[in-house]
């Protein structure tokens, strides 16, 4: 069996382990770093206008052949698997999380607070900004002071988003542009955003994707990294409960070995719990860093209820599509009221299809079409939408499904979100909440909700491998390192106690730079 | 297909921009690929591939409208494929819906619909971005 030694192994190759390696790479250059990842490597940047034009004439994939056949898991909100992972389809999006949503017990008496502290986690969003190169502007908040500016000013608001925070802000409700991974200007050698409204696939480059951060490291010799090889199990050292290697299986279904000092599982929400789990052995039969059995609880992410706001404004859709505002008057709410969190969103959206039938039963064709339409759509259409915050019950759970097998004959992930009682209380109240909000907002320029939806699943997700300070209670510490296992570091969204109530990414790359940070202090400089 | 054009889509597009139109249909239908992978999506992945191409009765269809193509032969073809909804996409069922699919919701058709040049599918710089389009008329 081939065997590849390192001083540290990432499993996983999506935008955590992306700006983990980075990041070590600077701070120890000589450390050996091998990056183990199941999906291939799609740098195929060259083609990108391509691969557009194919997804906007007629809906192919963008990123063809970002999934590995089999390998899926019951429950998740996506199936990527590639070099890039997620982040290779992502909006861009990079709100920050507030010191609230590390604070739950000790302001709310809810849930768990986070184990480390607001400032520390500041700081390293900063850094996130600057590594990820985020365009955006301070929120006029005081609690959501910065201690760096944005790397970039924000992407220039279009003439619907204009004419919609004007129309948010009458509200009372201040709204500004959402921060965005997407150049400005020229950044990190790469492009500046052009405004091609298909950000799933930047054909310019300008929205952070991490095949460029691979495609960099490996350029410079500073990772090796292995794709399309899937690592089905962490070996222990026979002796200790430190890792020793991690086996794998390569394209060619050959047996593949990694040995190193270090482990760092960076596999995002679904797999990291699951690799852990399939590392059951004699000693620790139920999966590694699972002496406690909280290895696939309190899987997380936020709720979201979403409505569609008629008004008298000129909204045009696609000026921008995933470009828009956001309100954070909501991430607070006084410890004396009843709990209630979110952010608050809008996007510019189309108005209603053309028809071809009218409502006596005649037929339309060609200009009688447009002139329907037009009398039927003459006002702007706002997208509104909250995601608020909701709280794991324990048993929120990622198991290992025996029912459904890969290749290989490993169960995969059953992943199912259930809340905790706290928030199951609160949600009418909470609905009832929002619903108000939207019900404020379409009191202004003549507005009208056409309609109100909620999510059917959880958003953003996170969690599986809890950090904590109680190896009872959770999986990791604030580093990520896993409580039983002194080499073996979890990093990314698993991490997450909470997902907050906004989008997370900004949030798990600040903890994977500061799990960098941790992981460097083990090897020597020179 | 340039006849059929000119009885289902907009006159006011002018016989130019019709023709155009249906042209770019014909590329389209060339250039479908049967089996593409789409994207698994997000929030309920499923897989998914392109299906047949929507293009394989539409000879037969035309043929059926006669020539020179009537309003009525559209409304009687359209009536009888029990069509009453531009599809979101061409589908396959009857070459006039799927002609008027293609081109609303085109980039063009949207334009002509807000009277306004949005170019969803150009790169457009984000110098103008906060600038109303031009009118398309």
């Amino acid at each position: 069996m081939p065997t590849y030694e390192s001083d540290v192994c990432i499993i996983g190759a999506g935008i955590t382990s992306a700006m983990f390696a980075q990041k070590l790479s600077e701070l120890r250059p000589g450390v050996s770093i091998n990056i183990v990842e199941a999906g291939k490597s799609l740098f195929d940047f060259d083609n990108r206008f391509k691969y557009r034009e194919r997804m906007i004439r007629y809906g192919e994939n963008p990123w063809p052949g970002d999934f590995v056949e089999g390998q899926a898991a019951e429950g998740g909100v996506s199936w990527t698997m590639a070099v890039g992972g997620q982040a290779l389809h992502w909006g861009g999006t990079c709100n920050r999380f507030s010191e609230e949503d590390l604070r739950l017990k000790s302001m709310y008496g809810l849930y768990v607070d986070w184990p480390l502290e607001w400032a520390e986690l500041e700081k390293f969003c900063c850094e996130a900004e600057r590594r990820l190169g985020v365009s955006g502007e301070p929120s006029p908040f005081p609690g959501d002071q910065r201690s760096e500016p944005y790397p970039m000013k924000p992407i220039p608001l279009t003439w619907s988003l204009e004419h919609l925070k004007e129309w948010g802000n009458k509200s009372g409700i201040p709204f500004q542009a959402t921060p965005q991974a997407k150049n400005t200007v020229p950044y990190d050698g790469r492009n500046a955003c052009i405004r091609c409204g298909t950000c799933d696939i930047c054909p310019t480059g300008a929205r952070y994707s991490p095949d460029f951060t691979f495609k960099q490291l490996i350029a410079q010799k500073k990772i090796t990294l292995h794709d399309q090889t899937l690592v089905r199990k962490l070996v222990l050292d026979d002796a200790k409960t430190s890792v020793a290697s991690a086996r794998a299986m390569n394209a060619q279904g050959g047996e593949v070995e990694y040995r190193a000092k270090t482990f760092i599982v960076a596999s995002g929400y679904t797999w990291s719990s699951h690799l852990l789990l399939l590392s059951a052995n004699s000693r620790f039969p139920n999966g590694l860093a699972n002496r406690t059995g909280q290895v696939g609880k309190y899987m997380n992410g936020h709720a979201f209820i979403q409505s569609f706001i008629e008004i008298d404004q000129d909204i045009l859709p696609n000026m921008n599509p995933q470009y828009g505002l956001i309100s954070r008057q909501f991430f607070r709410c006084s410890s004396k009221e009843p709990y209630v969190r979110h952010d608050l969103r809008i996007w510019e959206a189309s108005r209603e299809a053309p028809r071809m039938k009218d409502e006596s039963g005649q037929i339309l064709l060609g200009d009688e079409i447009v002139k329907d339409w037009r009398s039927r759509s003459a006002r702007g259409v706002a997208r509104v939408r909250a995601y608020y915050d909701v709280h794991p019950a324990e048993d929120s759970e990622l198991v290992l499904d025996p029912a459904r097998k890969n290749k290989w004959g490993d169960p995969m992930p059953k992943i199912t979100h259930r809340r905790d009682a706290a928030s199951q209380a609160r949600y009418q109240a909470t609905k009832q909440h929002i619903q108000q909000i939207f019900a404020q907002m379409a009191r202004n320029d003549n507005g009208k909700i056409l309609r109100v939806n909620e999510g059917n699943y959880l958003d953003h997700p996170a969690g599986g491998c809890r950090m904590g300070t109680d190896p009872a209670t959770s999986v990791c510490d604030n580093f990520g390192r896993t409580h039983d296992h002194e080499n073996l570091f979890v990093v990314g969204a698993p991490t997450l106690p909470t997902a907050g109530c906004t989008n997370g990414t900004l949030t798990f790359v600040a903890l994977t730079l500061r799990s960098a940070e941790e992981v460097a202090r083990n090897f020597r400089k020179s | 297909m340039r006849e059929l054009a000119r009885v289902v889509l907009p006159g006011s597009l002018g016989s130019e921009r019709i023709d155009r139109a249906a042209a770019d249909f014909v590329v389209w239908i060339r250039d479908y690929k049967v089996g593409a992978e789409i994207s698994s999506g997000y929030g309920h992945p499923r897989t998914q591939l392109t299906g047949p191409n929507p293009a394989a009765r539409y000879n037969e269809q035309l043929a059926a409208l006669g020539s020179p193509i009537t309003r009525q032969a559209v409304e009687n073809a359209l009536a009888d494929a029990k069509i009453d909804r531009i599809p979101q996409r061409p589908a396959g069922r009857h070459v006039a819906a799927d002609l008027m699919a293609f081109f609303f919701n085109s980039a063009d058709g949207e334009d002509l619909l807000y009277n306004a040049k949005i170019r969803r599918d150009d790169c457009r710089g984000l110098a103008d971005s906060g600038k109303r389009p031009s009118k398309v008329s």
